[in-house]
């Protein structure tokens, strides 16, 4: 099958509706269709037109949507009653079949970086509060760097979950730091922060890990 | 010659293609469909206040709408190299008129989008 690249213009309107923010360029997979004697998009290529979009008005991607849902070990049905759009919604946006209006994704991405609690929202949606984990927020990060330099036990709790509350997180200058020396001390840990890091760099969760941790002193279990 | 009625049959299928919402595989989309859509909706989504993108599924329930209309009226078109059946019509976008081809393919699965943007001209090619 003949395919080629070819660079495609995203269109991205500004936040008050006034206008266009910009116009970004992006070099999107083509296949050649003998049937139509057509160049065609590809799969992919919508995907990242869509996702491009999606990047430059501060929208969550499909992935994230997944690892958020994932660190709070919910069902999709559970998702869409915690934020009072339906299961449909969130299956969707989920999936990227749909996405969400810059009004819900605001309250998304704030409970993605830990700006407000699942227990308010449970709260709101008149479901039982859940305990909290001891992870949340800047004092969890603290416990979970102190936990793997002092090789201590960690309760049991997924990769997800340490991404999760690792990405909710500013990694400031010494946050770099930190995770340099971090790495190697914990296979799981370091496979978060990794992740946690290319989510930075490259707006994707998607990317599997290479890198090879060395003993693995600090105990994680993955959750059932 | 005037608009003719769009075959009940076809709609069906396109719309059942349409309703899969699976682009990129059931949807297929020029590289110029894509430009002139984008353009087009984001330019109509501005003018309405909106702040938020022109998305690709957007417009395919716009479409289902009027191929599911009581007598949904366009004409036929013939490609250079058929490989299916084709038609162009007019149809709403978000209170604006859009021009739309579309090509269903001889699987009766498969639809390619070579237009959906507003019109460039003022008739259709049978008018």
């Amino acid at each position: 099958m003949k395919t080629k690249n070819e660079e495609f213009e995203v269109v991205v309107p500004n936040m008050d509706g006034t206008g266009l923010a910009e116009r970004v360029k992006v070099t999107v997979p083509m296949q050649w269709d003998d049937e139509l004697g057509e160049w065609l998009l590809t799969p992919k290529a919508h995907e990242i037109i869509e996702n491009t979009k999606a990047r430059h008005m501060g929208l969550l991607l499909p992935g994230q949507f997944r690892e958020l849902r994932e660190r709070y070990d919910f069902t999709q049905k559970e998702m869409g009653e915690l934020l009072q759009v339906g299961e449909k919604s969130w299956t969707r946006w989920e999936s990227g079949k749909h996405r969400p209006s810059r009004s819900i994704n605001l309250l998304i991405r704030a409970l993605h970086e830990g700006k407000i609690s699942v227990n308010y929202l449970l709260e709101r949606a008149g479901k039982l509060k859940r305990e909290e984990p001891a992870w949340t927020g800047e004092a969890g990060w603290h416990t979970l760097a102190n936990c793997i330099f002092s090789h201590c036990q960690v309760p049991p709790m997924t990769e997800h979950a340490i991404v999760g509350h690792i990405s909710g997180h500013s990694l400031g200058a010494s946050g770099g730091g930190m995770v340099k020396l971090l790495s190697g001390r914990s296979k799981l840990a370091e496979k978060a922060l990794w992740r946690v890091l290319k989510v930075r760099h490259h707006g994707s969760a998607t990317s599997s890990v290479q890198e090879e941790g060395t003993t693995s002193r600090c105990k994680f279990s993955k959750a059932a | 010659m005037a608009q003719q009625e769009i075959p009940k049959a076809w709609c069906k299928s396109v719309c059942a293609s349409l309703a899969t919402e699976a682009t990129g595989r059931l949807i297929e989309w020029t590289a110029d469909a894509v430009r002139r859509y984008e353009a087009d909706a984001a330019a109509v989504k501005l003018c309405a206040g909106e702040t938020d993108a022109a998305w690709q599924y957007e417009i395919y329930q716009p479409i289902r709408d009027f191929l599911a209309s009581p007598r949904p009226l366009g004409c036929p078109v013939t490609m250079e190299r058929p490989a299916g059946e084709s038609y162009e019509f007019y149809f709403t976008f978000r209170g604006t008129t859009f021009y739309g081809k579309i090509l269903l393919r001889g699987d009766q699965k498969r639809v390619v989008i070579y237009s959906a943007h507003r019109p460039l001209k003022e008739k259709l090619s049978c008018e």
